[in-house]
């Protein structure tokens, strides 16, 4: 009995000294944090963040307060992503420091680990559908779903305060989650989304009492009426920033007219359509601190009375910066516009049907001018106009107006931007629709202006050649990326062969997104891209005929890169399946309507979207969406578990 | 034989607990690299120790009620351990799966293969949704300009109020006047061709007769990559010698033969044009004719 009894006193003490050796151990991880040698991941496209031997091993030294404050002067996500990779301290440290973060793919992490990645998360900016799906090339419902983040990001970071989504389908249930989930919420910002109505906003409006920014911008939501506008707190609100020119439904103005008069630190408002202008002198009053107005209709008949009480509210707003809405602008009011004029520094008319000579009176005005979206009915008078008058000019886009484009009776030309580039020394970010273009005009425009950092050519016509001369647009396009050594976006259209991405692959090397429709000759072309730009991230392309030799080449570097879109080549079924065979850390989903189990291998498929991702094959495809499995026996499948 | 079993089994019994205690520890170190995500070792570890603490305890436990049983319960306990190990993982991670590493990568692949299977069959029920799917995008696209889908790059925000700006600028085009003085400069038909996907666009009013139309035209169309083919000039002439022909759509709609009327006549009635085979237009033809 003695000898049982002191074994049994043995076994207990044994598992008393496995506690006791937990516990320890448990503590030593949380105060040294440090296991492993320093382990330094080398990425190709890694911004220099060099670090000296010596201070390399002098971080075991320095206690996560001091890194911490270090840290905290580390704004862009960049930056910290290069910190994270030095070393295990400084990722630790750096996770739990990071306030903001950005995911450009939602499908390439799952919000889970985000979560638990960054405890002190409050701000979350989340990018779902490919860009191509702006342009209706991606069918609906092929995902993007904000649930799963908004679920994840509601059960374990209570404290998130600002959430910014851009192409992904938010629910009513989404919007409803985010009311009663985070407490200090504060900013929601939805660009290009869909799938929710009136209601989730009235929901958002309501629950939240420290609101500050509600901004839809472009987005598609199920409108069942105004009412949401009277669900903000009778009390004060801390509104900041408020824009639902998306929306289509009248708003009640005595709702409006009370908010504005309770939300006295509103900076920016936006109204939609449906405001008229009648009823926007009575808004104005209310608010003129406003720095940011976007208007709602502006083609009433108003007396003279009302345009007089107008043009004084208007008057009134002296620090109003930027100005859009303007929708169906008629010219006898422009002049209203103009005591707002010195002062602008971003003005939206792209919805604003103003011809020619009524613009240059206004336009002549905004000697501060820095961002301008204005229709090509511009033409090229109005660019002279404006390459004399707008010298501070950062940001110009020049969209077509007729919907119908067989008729283009504007006289809006290449002279139009070669005019600007001259004239505005500042000129750095350029969208443009055109119907024809010249080589000489790209030279010279690259010449002028050797500071672009996003120059988006759109020539309307496919494979438009050089007008003049009947040649592509190879050189105009060679001579924009060899001067322009700062460019990091591009688009490009025109007749161009692979000679043109020949010197793209060779020049653009800080490139990062590329836009390619109806180009190339043949797989050159892509191969030239991809071996060659250094910095791309993001790759679309459509209507090229290219096929898999390029595809399959340059495997490797589609894992640098966010995502790749390839829509009407002529990629080849087998090769999606060599090629998600050959990468495990890519998903290669194929959009099309028959399943590529019944074609064969060589046959090409319709649409194909790579993406690099931590998060494994996506669980939430459509019918027409099946992702490529890496073992060759499962082949493809479609994974919706619902 | 009820001592000896519990002398047999005792002296070993700690150092069993200290080797399935290691044997823990390595497996997860292991899996950890292999899954290269080292930046879940904090927490795995604290869930190993946690998990071992818990494993201790139940060996204490265990240990305890052995003391009135048999030896031959030994193994079975030790085995129970076990699973109550793995069940101890299961309680205290409910939605997280890194330290299941193995067992759901082989789970997860039968639950795939599961799924493709009965994709199969519901894939032919769901074909009318899956096109409806995407011809919903196209029909959408051919509603606002009937051109290719996507092109040009629009947002359809952009695109749809375009497209009502359009009919109110319709409405307003027989109030306001549009011919003030400024000459129309340019006048851009579009030209499709049959085979080739995409139209071209191109500028009646440099042209002032057929012929450099048509020489126009073949600059376009046929590449002069087939140097010296000079069999395919002279489109307009539908004498069957270049296999196509030009044809033009007027005002009515009808489709005419290019090259009948004068010049004048065709630049004042012509909407658009199309350059179709020879053996298609002769039916047109002989139904115009």
């Amino acid at each position: 009995m003695g000898a049982s009894s002191t074994l049994l006193m043995v076994s207990h003490g044994h598992c008393l000294l496995c506690l006791l050796f937990s516990v320890v151990r448990f503590i030593y991880i949380k105060t040294f944090n440090s296991f492993d040698s320093f382990r330094i991941k080398s990425l190709p496209s890694l911004p220099s963040l060099s670090l000296s031997p010596s201070l390399v091993l002098m971080d075991r030294r320095f206690p996560f307060k001091v890194l911490e404050h270090i840290f905290s002067f580390v704004d862009s996500n960049e930056d910290r992503n290069s910190v994270s990779l030095v070393c295990k301290s400084w990722f630790e440290t750096e996770r739990r420091t990071r306030k903001r973060v950005f995911v450009g793919n939602c499908y390439a992490v799952s919000p889970l680990k985000v979560a638990r990645r960054f405890p002190k998360m409050r701000s979350l900016t989340l990018k779902g559908k490919p860009h191509f799906a702006d342009y209706n090339l991606v069918p609906d419902g092929w995902g993007g779903y904000a649930w799963p983040w908004i679920e994840a990001m509601a059960a374990r970071r209570p404290f998130l305060e600002e959430i910014r989504l851009k192409r992904m389908v938010v629910t009513d249930e989404c919007l409803e989650k985010i009311a009663a989930s985070f407490r200090d919420f504060k900013t929601l910002v939805l660009t290009s989304c869909e799938g929710f109505s009136t209601d989730g906003i009235a929901a958002i409006a309501s629950t939240c009492r420290k609101l500050r920014d509600l901004e839809l911008r472009e987005c598609i939501v199920d409108d069942l009426g105004g009412d949401w506008l009277s669900y903000f707190p009778e009390t004060s609100t801390s509104l900041v920033s408020l824009d639902f020119s998306c929306l289509d439904s009248e708003v009640k103005l005595s709702d409006l007219e009370r908010l504005l008069s309770r939300s006295p630190n509103l900076k920016s408002l936006k109204l939609n359509r449906s405001v008229t202008l009648d009823v926007l002198e009575s808004l104005l009053r209310r608010a003129p601190q406003l720095v940011e107005l976007g208007t709602g209709s502006f083609s009433d008949e108003l007396d003279p009375e009302e345009i007089a009480k107008l043009t004084k509210a208007l008057s009134e707003l002296k620090q109003l910066k930027s100005l859009s809405g303007l929708w169906d602008l008629l010219p006898e009011y422009i002049p209203l516009l103009y005591s707002l004029c010195p002062r602008l520094t971003s003005l939206n008319l792209s919805y604003a049907t103003v011809q020619m000579p009524d613009l240059i009176d206004l336009l002549s005005r905004c000697s501060k001018l820095q961002k301008l979206w204005v229709m090509d009915l511009i033409e090229d008078k109005g660019l002279k106009t404006v390459a004399l008058c707008c010298k501070e000019l950062r940001e110009l886009r020049v969209f077509p107006s007729g919907a119908d484009l067989d008729e283009t009776d504007v006289t809006l030309t290449e002279q139009g931007l070669v005019s600007v580039s001259e004239g505005c020394p500042k000129l750095e970010s350029v969208l443009y629709f055109c119907v024809q273009f010249t080589n000489a005009a790209l030279v010279s425009i690259a010449k002028n202006r050797p500071n672009f950092r996003c120059f988006r050519l759109c020539v309307m016509e496919p494979f438009a050649p050089d007008y003049r001369t009947q040649q592509p647009l190879d050189e105009g396009f060679k001579a924009i990326v060899e001067r322009c050594k700062d460019l990091r976006r591009l688009s490009v259209s025109g007749l161009l062969t692979d000679k043109a991405f020949e010197y793209i692959g060779v020049h653009a090397k800080k490139l990062r997104m590329l836009s390619i429709a109806f180009a190339g000759d043949s797989d050159l072309m892509l191969h030239h891209l991809l071996s060659g730009c250094q910095s791309l991230k993001k790759l679309e392309i459509r209507d090229c005929p290219f096929g898999d030799t390029a595809l399959l080449e340059n495997a490797a570097k589609l894992e640098t890169m966010r995502s790749l879109w390839m829509s009407s080549c002529f990629v080849s079924f087998g090769a999606c399946k060599q090629l998600s065979q050959k990468m495990p850390r890519l998903n290669v989903e194929v959009i099309d309507e028959h399943p590529p189990k019944t074609r064969p291998d060589s046959s090409p498929v319709e649409r194909i979207y790579i993406y690099r991702t931590v998060a494994g094959p996506r669980l939430d495809t459509p019918e027409f969406v099946w992702t490529i499995h890496k073992s060759p026996e499962v082949g493809v499948s479609r994974l919706s578990i619902r | 034989s009820h001592p000896s079993c519990l002398v047999l089994v005792h002296p070993l019994f700690p150092l069993f607990l200290i080797f399935i205690h290691c044997f823990f520890a390595l497996l997860i170190k292991v899996s950890n690299f292999a899954s290269n995500s080292t930046h879940l070792s904090p927490s795995l570890t604290i869930k190993s120790s946690i998990t071992l603490s818990q494993f201790s305890l139940f060996c204490g436990l265990e240990i305890f009620q052995m003391e009135g049983g048999s030896a031959s319960g030994s193994a079975s306990t030790l085995s129970n351990n076990e699973n109550v190990l793995v069940s101890c993982e299961d309680s205290s991670s409910p939605a997280e799966n890194e330290l299941e590493l193995g067992l759901t990568l082989s789970l997860g692949r039968e639950r795939r293969v599961s799924y493709a299977d009965d994709s199969s069959s519901s894939s032919l029920s769901s074909r009318a949704s899956v096109t409806a799917g995407i011809k919903r995008t196209a029909d959408s696209m051919a509603a606002t300009s009937g051109q290719v889908v996507g092109w040009p790059p629009i947002r359809s925000y952009r695109m749809n109020s375009m497209v009502n700006q359009a009919k109110t600028l319709a409405m307003e085009d027989p109030i306001k006047n549009r011919t003030d003085g400024t000459t129309k400069m340019r006048m851009f038909v579009k030209v499709t061709m049959d085979g080739i996907p995409i139209g071209r666009k191109i500028d009646l009013n440099a042209h002032r007769c057929y012929e450099s139309l048509s020489n126009t035209l073949e600059d376009m169309f046929l590449k002069p990559k087939t140097d010296g083919n000079l069999e395919t000039r002279l489109k307009i002439l539908p004498d069957g010698s270049s296999g196509l022909v030009l044809t033009y759509e007027d005002k009515e709609g009808d489709w005419m033969l290019v090259g009948d009327v004068p010049w004048g006549m065709f630049i004042g009635s012509v909407k658009r044009l199309r350059i179709m085979k020879t053996s298609e237009a002769t039916g047109t033809a002989q139904m115009i004719l």
